[in-house]
C-alpha cells in the first residue's frame, strides 16, 4: 500500500510540473526546456528555508515561487529574443546553467553534497510525515494547478496564448504585445513548478543537484507530449503513465543481470513507438 | 469522451501491472528470508551498481549452498536517483524483506530516514561520504573522509611535501575527501591548487594543466570515472615526475590496466587488503577465483565489501532469525565472521576494516605502510 | 611545460574532437531540421565497434577502424530508415523527432551496456607517442584528430560543392519541397546523409576511445558539444561548425583557466546564449 501512496505522490507532483510546462509549451508553443530548473529553484527554496531558517514549509512555497518568479522573469527577458528553435536551445543553456549553479554555489546551496534532513510540512501542529497525508496535500495542490491551469487557459488570456501559438505575426498586427503575454505565461509556468520542487523537497527530504539536471526536463516533456499537448488533462494522465511505466516495467522478467538495461531499452522502444503511430499524444488536440 | 475511458483504462492496465509485480513476489517459501537491495544498475554508476548486483548473487548462491535457511536476494535499479530509488525500496518493503541494502550516497541519504522509521536494518555501500544516522543505518564501506586523511599524513609525514595540488571530482565524494584533506594537513601543508572534474568530463587537460603549473611537491586525485582514468595518463605526459597520491578506485582492476605501467611510477593509494595479484587470503582468492569464472572479469574491493557485506547480513540472519529487529541488534554484536577484508565490527555501524598505504612498484601495487 | 602555450593546444585539441561532432550533425542537420538526440550514440557504437574487434577479436588496428566508422554509418542509416523517415512522411513536428530521437539514443545506449557493460575502456594501447610543439605536448592520437578534422572538412567541402549528390544534398537542405517538386529522391538523399554523418560521428567516438576512452553513455555530452559548436559557428555550414569549435574549445579551457574545471558546461552553454543573443545566425552566414 505504501508503494501506491508513493507513487501516488510521484504523479501528483510530476502532474504539477506537467501542467506547468504545458501552459508554456502546449498553450503558447514554446518550446522551453527550462522547467528542471524552474522545479530546482522551488525545490532548494523549500529545502535551505526549513532547514537553516525553520521557516513553515507552507511559507516556503511561497517565497520559493517569489525566487522562481524572479529567476523566470530575468531568464524569460532573455529568452523572448528568441523564437522557434532558438527559444529551445536557449532554454536548454539556461537549464544547464542553472545546474551549475546548484552544484557550484556551495555557500547556498552546499553543492554536490545536496541538503539532507528537510522537514515534513507541518501545519498548526499537525506535522505531515505518513505519507497517506502528504498524498493528500500532494493531491490538493495538484488539483488547485489544474483548476489554475484550466481557468488561465480558458480566459481571454489564454485565447491570446492560443494565438500566439498558431500565429504570432498575424495576433501583433491586431496589436497584441505578444512579448509582453509569452513572459507572463513564462513566470506563471516557472512559479507552478516550483511549487512541484517544494513538494519534492520536503517528501524525499533530501535534495542534490542531480534530480534537477536536463533529463528530468526532458522527462516532463515526454509527459506532455506523451498526454497531449495543450490538454491538462493529458498532461495528468502523461505523469500517471511516466511514473507507472517503469514500475509495471519490473514486472516483466528479465534475467537479473541485464533487467535494468532492459527496461530501458524497452523504455526507449514505447517512446519510438508512440511517436510514430500516435504523435499527437492521448487527448492532444494540438496537432504537433 | 472517449479518449478519457482509453486514457483510464490504460493506467488502471499499467497499475494493475504494478499490483500484480507487488503480490506476486509475496509469496513466501517456506522458511525464505528475504534481503532487498536498491543498486544504481543504470546512470553515471552503473559500472560499480553492476559489480555490487555481480557479488551479492554471487555471495547469495555461496550462502544458500551452506545454510540452513534459505535467502532470497531481490534487487531493484535505483536509477541513480533518490525517487526511484524510493520506489524500488517501497516495493521491496511490498515484498517482505527482513534487511536492505543499498548502494550510492544519495539514494541512501534519501532511504535512511525511511528504513529507520520502518525498523528495518539499511547497509549501504558504495557510499563514501553520506553521514550515517539512526540505529537502522549501516555503512558497509570505506570513507573519502578516512582515506583523505591517511593520505594527508602520508603526504606530510612520509613524503614530506610542503605544497600539494589536488585534482578532485566535483560531487559529494570528492567534496568531502578535499575537506577532510584540508583539515588533516591542517598547517603541515598548503594545498597549491584545487581543481574539479565532472563525472561525465572524460579529459582534465586544463585541470592538470593549471595543478602543475601550481609547482606542487605532490598531486593528489581523488575521483573515479573516465576522467580519473586518463589523468594519470596526461599527468605523466605533461611531464609531471613527481608523486601521485590516490584514492582506491586506482586498485580497481580495469581502472588499473587501462593505465599505462610506466606512468605509475611513485604512485601511493588507500586501499583495504584486498589485492588481484595477491589475495591477502583463502577466502579472497576464492572470491575472486569465482567471480571470474562466472562474471569473465576481475572484481574490485567494490565487489569485495559487497560480498562481505551479505556475508555478514547472512550470518546475522543466520544467527538471529528473520525479524529486521533481531537482525539489526545482531549486526551491532556480530563478531567472528569469516569475511575478505578483516575482522568485520559494525558496533559503530560502520564497517572497520585494516587500511593500507600502498605504493606501486614494477606494475603491482606493495604495501608501504598499515594504518589500523 | 609553460601554461599558456599548453592551455592553447588543449584549446585546439578540444576544439578539433568538437569540430568531428559539429561536420556530422551539422550535414544531418542541414537536411533534417531537427536535434538528433541520437547522434551521440552513433558515436559511441563506432567505438566500441572498433573496441570489440580489435581488443576482443584481436583484429589489427586500422581495419577494425573502418569497419567500426562503416558500421556507425550503417546504424545511423538504419535508424533513419526505420524511424525518422516515417516521422518525416506525416509532416511530424521537431518536438516529435527530438522525442523519437531521445527514444532511440535510450534503447541504443541500454543495449550497449547490456553488451559491453558500463566499465570506462580505453582503445588504445601502452604509451602514446608525446610531441612538443611550441611549448605544449601533444599525443600521437591527438595529432591524429586534428588532421582527420582537416581531410574530412576538405572532403566535404568538395563533396558539397562537386557533386552531383552534394547539390541534391545542398538542395534538400535549402527547401526539401522544392527539391521534391525538382525530381530529387529526398528520402534516399537524406538516408546517404545520415550514412556519412553517422560515420563521421562512428570516427570521432573512436578518436576519442584511442585519446581517452569509452562508455556507453559519452554519446549525448559530445553531441551536445557538437551543437554548441555548430550553433555558434553558423549552423548547416561546413567551415561554421569547425570553426564554432575551435572557438568553443578556446572559450572553454581558457574559461576553465580562468574560473574552474567545474564551471565547464556552465560556460559553454552561457558562450552558447550570448552568440543566441547577440549573433544567432552563427559566426559564418548560410
Amino acid at each position: 500500500m505504501e508503494y501506491f501512496i508513493h507513487l501516488g505522490i510521484l504523479v501528483a507532483i510530476y502532474a504539477i510540473l506537467a501542467l506547468s510546462l504545458n501552459l508554456v509549451i502546449g498553450y503558447t508553443g514554446l518550446l522551453s526546456v527550462t522547467q528542471a530548473a524552474f522545479y530546482g529553484i522551488g525545490a532548494y527554496a523549500t529545502a535551505i528555508l526549513i532547514t537553516s531558517y525553520d521557516v513553515n514549509f507552507f511559507l516556503s512555497i511561497l517565497i520559493g515561487m517569489a525566487a522562481t518568479g524572479l529567476a523566470a522573469f530575468i531568464i524569460g527577458y532573455v529568452l523572448s529574443r528568441f523564437d522557434g528553435d532558438y527559444f529551445a536551445l536557449g532554454s536548454f543553456g539556461f537549464n544547464i546553467i542553472i545546474f551549475s549553479i546548484f552544484m557550484n554555489w556551495q555557500e547556498l546551496t552546499r553543492g554536490p553534497l545536496g541538503i539532507p534532513g528537510i522537514d515534513r510540512p507541518s501545519l498548526f501542529g499537525f506535522v505531515f510525515s505518513d505519507n497517506t497525508p502528504f498524498l493528500v496535500l500532494a493531491a490538493l495542490l495538484a488539483v488547485l494547478a489544474y483548476f489554475l491551469c484550466q481557468f488561465i487557459v480558458h480566459s481571454s488570456f489564454g485565447r491570446v496564448l492560443k494565438a500566439i501559438r498558431e500565429d504570432e505575426k498575424a495576433i501583433q498586427i491586431f496589436g497584441y504585445k505578444t512579448g509582453y503575454y509569452k513572459l507572463v505565461v513564462f513566470i506563471v509556468g516557472a512559479m507552478v513548478a516550483s511549487v512541484g520542487g517544494s513538494l519534492f523537497a520536503s517528501y524525499i527530504t533530501f535534495i542534490d543537484p542531480s534530480s534537477f539536471h536536463l533529463n528530468e526536463s526532458i522527462f516532463v516533456l515526454a509527459i506532455i507530449i506523451l498526454g497531449g499537448l495543450a490538454n491538462n488533462k493529458g498532461a495528468v494522465w502523461g505523469a500517471a503513465f511516466l511514473i507507472l511505466l517503469p514500475e509495471a516495467l519490473r514486472f516483466v522478467g528479465f534475467p537479473t543481470d541485464i533487467a535494468a538495461q532492459m527496461r530501458q531499452v524497452v523504455y526507449g522502444l514505447i517512446l519510438v513507438l508512440l511517436m510514430l503511430y500516435r504523435p499527437q499524444g492521448l487527448m492532444g488536440e494540438y496537432k504537433l | 469522451m472517449k479518449k478519457t475511458l482509453i486514457g483510464t483504462a490504460i493506467i488502471l492496465v499499467l497499475a494493475s501491472l504494478v499490483l500484480v509485480v507487488a503480490k506476486n513476489n509475496k509469496r513466501t517459501t517456506d522458511g525464505s528470508v528475504k534481503v532487498g537491495a536498491v543498486l544504481f544498475l543504470t546512470g553515471n554508476q552503473a559500472v560499480f551498481g553492476e559489480e555490487i548486483r555481480n557479488s551479492l548473487l554471487l555471495a547469495n548462491e555461496v550462502y544458500n549452498a551452506d545454510a540452513d535457511t534459505n535467502v532470497e536476494l531481490l534487487i531493484e535499479d535505483s536509477q541513480d536517483d533518490p525517487k526511484a530509488g524510493i520506489s524500488a525500496y517501497n516495493k521491496l518493503k511490498q515484498q517482505g524483506v527482513s534487511a536492505m541494502i543499498s548502494a550510492g550516497d544519495q539514494v541512501s541519504y534519501a532511504l535512511s530516514p525511511l528504513a529507520n522509521n520502518d525498523k528495518l536494518p539499511l547497509v549501504m555501500t558504495a557510499a563514501a561520504a553520506g553521514e550515517i544516522n539512526g540505529d537502522y543505518t549501516f555503512r558497509s564501506f570505506i570513507t573519502a573522509r578516512k582515506q583523505a586523511e591517511v593520505v594527508g599524513n602520508y603526504a606530510v609525514e612520509d613524503l614530506k611535501s610542503k605544497n600539494i595540488g589536488v585534482l578532485y571530482i566535483n560531487n559529494i565524494f570528492g567534496e568531502s575527501y578535499l575537506d577532510a584533506l584540508k583539515a588533516a594537513l591542517h598547517d603541515r601543508a598548503a594545498v597549491v591548487s584545487e581543481e574539479a572534474f565532472n563525472i561525465a568530463d572524460s579529459e582534465l587537460r586544463t585541470q592538470i594543466t593549471k595543478v602543475i603549473a601550481s609547482e606542487p611537491d605532490a598531486i593528489v586525485i581523488s575521483g573515479f570515472g573516465p576522467g580519473y582514468t586518463t589523468a594519470f595518463n596526461q599527468l605523466r605526459q605533461y611531464g609531471w615526475r613527481g608523486s601521485i597520491l590516490t584514492v582506491n578506485t586506482l586498485s580497481i582492476p580495469y581502472v588499473f590496466n587501462t593505465i599505462a605501467p610506466a606512468n605509475l611510477h611513485d604512485t601511493y593509494f588507500t586501499d583495504t587488503n584486498f589485492d588481484i595479484s595477491e589475495p591477502a587470503n583463502a577466502k579472497t582468492a576464492e572470491f575472486i577465483k569465482r567471480y571470474k569464472e562466472k562474471y569473465k572479469t576481475n572484481p574490485s574491493f567494490i565487489g569485495a565489501f559487497a560480498y562481505d557485506m551479505y556475508t555478514v547480513l547472512g550470518s546475522a540472519i543466520q544467527k538471529c532469525g528473520s525479524d529486521p529487529e533481531e537482525i539489526k541488534d545482531c549486526l551491532l554484536d556480530i563478531q567472528g565472521v569469516d569475511a575478505m577484508l578483516g575482522d568485520i565490527d559494525f558496533s559503530t555501524h560502520e564497517m572497520r576494516v585494516p587500511l593500507y598505504v600502498k605504493k606501486v612498484e614494477d606494475g603491482t601495487p606493495a604495501i608501504v605502510k598499515v594504518i589500523e | 611545460m609553460d601554461i599558456i602555450p599548453q592551455l592553447v593546444v588543449n584549446s585546439i585539441i578540444a576544439g578539433a574532437i568538437y569540430s568531428m561532432v559539429a561536420l556530422g550533425f551539422n550535414l544531418i542537420y542541414g537536411t533534417t531540421k531537427f536535434f538528433n538526440l541520437a547522434h551521440g550514440t552513433v558515436a559511441a557504437i563506432g567505438g566500441y565497434t572498433v573496441f570489440y574487434l580489435s581488443k576482443s577479436l584481436d583484429f589489427p588496428v586500422l581495419p577494425s577502424v573502418i569497419v567500426g566508422v562503416l558500421f556507425a554509418g550503417c546504424i545511423g542509416y538504419l535508424v533513419d530508415k526505420s524511424v525518422f523517415r516515417a516521422l518525416r512522411k506525416k509532416k511530424a513536428s521537431g518536438m516529435v523527432f527530438l522525442v523519437a530521437s531521445l527514444g532511440v539514443m535510450t534503447a541504443l545506449q541500454a543495449l550497449v551496456a547490456i553488451l559491453f557493460s558500463s566499465q570506462f575502456q580505453t582503445l588504445s594501447v601502452g604509451s602514446a607517442k608525446v610531441y612538443q610543439v611550441f611549448g605544449g605536448v601533444i599525443t600521437q592520437v591527438q595529432a591524429i584528430i586534428l588532421l582527420c578534422v582537416l581531410l574530412i572538412m576538405a572532403g566535404l567541402t568538395l563533396l558539397l560543392r562537386f557533386t552531383r549528390f552534394g547539390k541534391a544534398v545542398r538542395a534538400t537542405s535549402d527547401e526539401e519541397e522544392v527539391a521534391k517538386i525538382v525530381g530529387i529522391n529526398t528520402n534516399k538523399i537524406i538516408g546517404r546523409v545520415f550514412f556519412l554523418g553517422s560515420a563521421i560521428a562512428g570516427l570521432s567516438g573512436i578518436l576519442v576511445g584511442f585519446d581517452t576512452g569509452i562508455e556507453p553513455a559519452m554519446g549525448l555530452s559530445l553531441l551536445l558539444k557538437g551543437v554548441i559548436a555548430s550553433i555558434i559557428g553558423g549552423i548547416g555550414n561546413v567551415y561554421g561548425g569547425v570553426l564554432g569549435a575551435f572557438l568553443l574549445g578556446f572559450i572553454e579551457n581558457f574559461g576553465i583557466w580562468k574560473i574552474s574545471g567545474e564551471w565547464k558546461d556552465a560556460i559553454a552553454f552561457g558562450v552558447l546564449l550570448i552568440f543566441l543573443l547577440f549573433r544567432p545566425q552563427g559566426l559564418i552566414k548560410k
